[in-house]
């Protein structure tokens, strides 16, 4: 390394410092500790300050024991097809950013309102979609009988629970943070682009697509990144408040595998074997993205 | 306000001053707050040993308090402060706080499988000694919670609430329905065949049906009610790979989705959501959609607000042999607690008459202490005639047909749940047949067991000689021998041979 | 189509659709005024405003405290991610150092790490510091995150690099830029970064839940749970607690809301 290159090291780092004490302090290495207990036996009944247990190494065990639980697999599944409404979640908070982007005036009362399910209790969320997925007299299925279909009994069914949810959650994005993370970088869009493109006679789709989309790249690869892994992480909350994970296992996430295997039974050095593995998968989906998305964001 | 021009020309001044006089000014604010924080922080002093009890947020604890604290002064214990902690009352939380030395001083247990996990951990005190000085050994409370307080011949907690399920029968819903009421004791036959002129009288033709015969049947009392039981005698072996329970999971499928005596799953959320939040039983029950319900003592509480509904009682419908469930809030005290004394001495109070009196008198499920359930206070409370038949019922149902739930030292009980009821839903979904389910949910608790024993090789001896106790225990049965009580761990089938006579 | 009928459609559908959005907040709120007997009933409207069942839940708990120390908690980590965030940001979209991308690629992969999965070796270490049931062990773990650092750095990313050649030009040091030119341009990221830490701190449940004990420092959050609704006792109190806690969001929003959306120009007076 030249002088120069560690100048710049100098520079880089510097700035870096606030925060990566902290970082290195409660995030890094809790992260080595917790990688190292999944190789452990360790356990809640065997290792505390009363029992004098000592911490065995057991090498891949837990994860040969993870990948051998029969419904591991379906498990990974549902996880999966829940985030296949992703790309529907991120055009709709796209969508909801688009109209109330500006500075109207009556915009910011609207703006309002579409973030409002975020400052509403998440008990009260659940419970009035369950009124509304209610298989007998709840609106939607009263209105698709009035269509003459015969409606599925939603939450309760086997197949039709994941729909459900997925409907959910797609109205949950439409007012969410992504739709501020997204009217944030419609924001940082310079407005001397548009003054140009506007010289030039383009269109409004034009406009969108040459000008719009591209500046958002950047916002957009985060908004992915994050929903990926929080597509791979989450799916907790809803699970345990809404389903219990069921009906017979077909709403339980990885996430509430984690919990209910890890956590409820003390095994830790299960539990972290079961995160890492989850961790691994939503990486792996990430570098992908990433390979692919440096192809849009100019570095 | 906002439209204020002084503030709103303030408000430009600030979001668009420079960025360091922006973050300058909240690091300001925040030290400024922290340090009023540091300030208005009320120092902690108390004259007498506090106990911190982990419990829910039930508006009988601060009367319960007060009675503890009459009780001590009437005994002449030195006074101690009782502090109410629901907030740490997560069942996560506990374990974490207990093992990492900081946990409440009275803890409460929701049921005996969470006492033997919690005791796993080893965050309980051993109070065998203290419930023998103090009077509040299993002796006084009811024989079938005997297992669930005691582990590995140690006691650790005493009942504080005791559950139990029976049926409520509503007798004006039956009357309505020009239906004879249903006798206490009833064979599954008979709860058919009652349940099946019900509903067809109850529901007209054509319409959607909205009249139950009841809210909903627990499997296990029904399994057990076979002579079924998740383990084996010595517990050693799960045995629900049997065609009782198969017979079972079909009937209730049968009882649900063909002659529709219960709601299904689907069914019932409806009504739920209708209704809103918990307690929609007891409202279904008033309302007559539900000509009975599986409830406790504590559903009284609810019918009380309701003015005098026409309350009878039945026993769950039984193939043979009359049981029902019997389980507990189990208060425990913390092997880290400061207070210890203090806190067994709050165990003892739990079998006194002082607090089973209020127990008595706000029907909030059963006294822990059978004694007091004799009383004319108990079984004639003179406000309520429409109960009498209920409280007689409970206190003689949980004495002579209560069995606590049987929890095998080889595997944990939240494993047996997570084994047990997705396969069970899984039928019920039409995912799996019957049979693929029981045998799915005996295999995974096999594996469990010796995954267990892997695990912790100090269980194997104990292991094998019950494994050839529970061969011993087969061939004398098969031969017709009475078997030797002692030898047999189950808590079910200790009963059960003792009803059948084939122990001595 | 012209202008106006546009502006009216446009309108008509964004009604529509704030309304739909809103009804699980107003459902809350009317139950919040419903006395008890009348949660469970279907219809929404209470028969009577019962305002006191705001006053109770200040009467039942010290909720006053709960929410100066879930304002303090939040405002701490808010203001101590955010700083840090933009500055470690800055290192990793304007600045080039060796293996640069290597460390920002760690940082992108600590986001992916279940949360549950790390609280308890934090709780490890916190026991190690003594700072169980501390203010300190609150903000600590959660102020140093990589998710802002993620955030800010992408949306640095969109500035382009011909402002600071010019500013280096012009003489100024790399803090002068960040300070003067780079800041002031995000002033979008970093307010909706504030906001959404805020807010998830402000709701943030299972640390707090285990790491505090004494009843003068609960949050918000863990107040909720003294008006325990499985029981069906008192959820016309749980909603009362609710729409008081989350008021001081909305405020937060609705006066910070213009930051996010006021645009840019490159040519800034300053250049």
């Amino acid at each position: 390394m030249n002088a120069r290159q560690r100048q710049h090291l100098r520079a880089g780092l510097g700035f870096l410092a606030p925060q990566i004490l902290g970082f290195l302090a409660f995030t890094i290495f809790p992260v080595i500790l917790s990688v190292g207990l999944a190789f452990t036996n360790c356990d809640l009944r065997l290792h505390n300050m009363f029992k004098d247990a000592s911490l065995q190494f057991v090498g891949w065990e837990n994860f040969t024991r993870l990948f051998t639980h029969p419904d591991f697999w379906r498990f990974f599944g549902n996880t999966l097809f829940l985030m296949l409404g992703l790309p529907f979640a991120i055009a709709g908070s796209l969508g909801a950013a688009l109209l109330l982007s500006g500075r109207t005036r009556g915009l910011a009362v609207y703006r309002t309102m579409f973030y409002l399910p975020h400052f509403t209790a998440s008990v009260a969320i659940f419970l009035l979609w369950k009124k509304l997925f209610n298989p007998y007299g709840g609106p939607i299925n009263q209105f698709l009988a009035a269509l003459g279909f015969q409606p599925p009994e939603w939450l309760n069914d086997y197949y039709w629970a994941k729909p459900a949810l997925m409907i959910m959650a797609f109205w949950t994005a439409v007012g969410s943070n992504n739709m501020l993370l997204y009217l944030a970088g419609l924001a940082q869009v310079p407005a001397e682009l548009y003054e140009v493109a506007d010289m030039d006679g383009a269109s409004r789709w034009q406009k969108f697509w040459h000008v719009t989309w591209p500046q958002l790249a950047p916002v957009t690869f985060y908004i992915v990144i994050i929903s990926v892994s929080g597509g791979f992480l989450g799916g907790f909350e809803m699970a345990r408040t809404m389903t219990a994970g069921g009906p017979a296992g077909a709403t339980t996430t990885l996430s509430y595998f984690l919990y209910a295997e890890g956590f409820d039974t003390g095994r830790l050095g299960y539990a972290s074997a079961v995160a890492w593995v989850i961790f691994t998968l939503a990486f792996v989906m990430t570098l992908l993205n990433w390979k692919f998305g440096t192809r849009y964001v100019n570095d | 306000m906002i439209a204020d021009p002084a503030f709103k020309s303030g408000r430009r001044l600030l979001l668009s001053a420079p960025m360091k006089t922006v973050f300058g000014l909240c690091f300001a604010g925040l030290v400024l707050a922290s340090a009023l924080t540091a300030w208005w922080t009320p120092p902690k002093h108390a004259d007498r040993p506090v106990l911190y009890w982990v419990t829910d947020a039930n508006p009988a604890r601060p009367a319960q308090v007060e009675s503890f604290y009459r009780w001590l002064a009437r005994h002449g214990h030195p006074p101690v402060e009782v502090r109410l902690d629901p907030a740490n009352n997560d069942p996560t939380k506990k374990i974490i706080q207990g093992v990492s030395g900081v946990g409440g001083d009275l803890l409460d247990m929701y049921g005996g499988a969470m006492v033997r996990y919690v005791q796993a951990v080893g965050v309980l005190a051993d109070v065998t000694d203290a419930a023998e000085q103090g009077r509040f050994t299993p002796a006084q409370t009811y024989p079938g919670l005997r297992d669930q307080l005691v582990v590995d011949g140690r006691q650790y907690g005493f009942p504080a609430n005791v559950y139990l399920n029976l049926l409520f029968v509503n007798q004006a819903t039956f009357r309505r329905h020009g239906q004879p009421l249903p006798p206490r004791r009833w064979t599954l036959e008979e709860f058919e065949r009652a349940g099946k002129a019900f509903v067809a009288a109850a529901n007209p033709p054509g319409q959607r049906r909205r009249v139950f015969f009841v809210n909903t049947i627990y499997p296990p009392e029904l399994r057990r009610s076979l002579g079924l039981d998740t383990f084996n005698e010595t517990m050693t072996r799960c045995t629900l790979d049997d065609p009782r329970w198969v017979t079972v999971m079909k009937l209730i499928h049968q009882w649900t989705y063909d002659d529709h005596l219960l709601p299904s799953a689907a069914e019932f959320d409806s009504f739920a959501t209708e209704m809103g939040f918990a307690g929609a039983e007891a409202g279904l029950f008033r309302s007559g959609n539900f000509a009975m319900i599986e409830a406790g003592r504590q559903t009284l509480v609810q019918f009380r607000e309701y003015g005098a509904l026409e309350l009878g009682i039945a026993e769950p419908p039984h193939g043979g042999f009359p049981n029902t469930y019997i389980d507990a809030r189990v208060a425990t005290v913390y092997v880290a607690s400061r207070h210890r004394a203090a806190a067994e001495r709050f165990l003892a109070f739990l079998a006194s008459e002082d607090y089973n009196a209020q127990i008595v008198a706000d029907a909030d499920s059963l006294p822990p202490n059978p004694a007091f359930t004799h009383s004319a206070a108990y079984r004639q409370p003179p406000q309520y005639p429409n109960e009498w038949e209920c409280h007689a019922a409970f206190a003689e149902s949980a004495e002579t047909i209560g069995i606590g739930d049987s929890h095998s030292p080889f595997v944990l009980p939240s494993e047996v749940a997570n084994a047990t009821w997705p396969a069970y839903q899984g039928f019920m979904a039409g995912i799996y047949s019957a049979d693929q389910a029981a045998i799915m949910a005996a295999d995974r608790i096999n594996a469990a067991i010796q995954r267990t024993l892997a695990e912790k090789p100090g269980l194997r001896p104990a292991y094998e000689e019950l494994i050839a106790r529970q061969k011993q225990i087969e061939e004398w049965r098969a031969a017709g021998r009475p078997v030797p009580l002692a030898w047999i761990t189950n808590p079910f089938h200790r009963q059960y041979y003792r009803e059948l006579g084939w122990a001595e | 189509m012209s202008t106006t009928s546009r502006r009216i459609g446009k309108h008509l559908l964004l009604a529509a659709l704030s309304v739909t959005m809103a009804l699980p907040f107003v459902w809350m709120v009317l139950t919040s005024l419903k006395p008890l007997a009348e949660v469970a009933s279907p219809s929404w409207l209470p028969s009577r405003l019962q305002w006191s069942n705001y006053a109770d839940v200040f009467r039942l708990v010290p909720f006053a405290r709960f929410y100066w120390n879930s304002l303090l908690i939040a405002g701490w980590v808010t203001f101590l991610q955010v700083f840090t965030s933009a500055l470690a940001a800055y290192s990793f979209s304007r600045l080039r150092w060796p293996g640069r991308d290597k460390v920002f690629l760690l940082y992108l992969g600590t986001t992916m790490i279940p949360a549950l999965v790390l609280i308890i070796p934090n709780y490890q270490i916190m026991i190690r510091l003594g700072l169980v049931d501390s203010y300190l062990g609150l903000v600590l773990p959660s102020a140093f995150t990589a998710v802002g650092t993620f955030l800010l750095r992408q949306y640095m990313l969109t500035i382009p690099t011909s402002v600071d050649e010019a500013a280096e030009m012009d003489g100024a040091s790399k803090w002068q830029i960040f300070w003067e030119i780079i800041l002031p341009l995000s002033r979008s990221g970093l307010v909706t970064l504030a906001i959404l830490v805020f807010m998830a701190n402000y709701h943030s449940f299972f640390w707090p839940l285990i790491l505090l004990k004494s009843v003068d420092k609960y949050t918000l959050p863990i107040g909720l749970l003294y008006f325990d609704s499985t029981r069906g006792q008192s959820t016309h109190l749980l909603m009362a607690a609710a729409t008081m806690s989350v008021a001081p969001l909305i405020l937060l929003f609705v006066l910070l809301q213009k930051q996010i959306v006021q645009g840019i120009r490159l040519h800034h007076p300053r250049g």
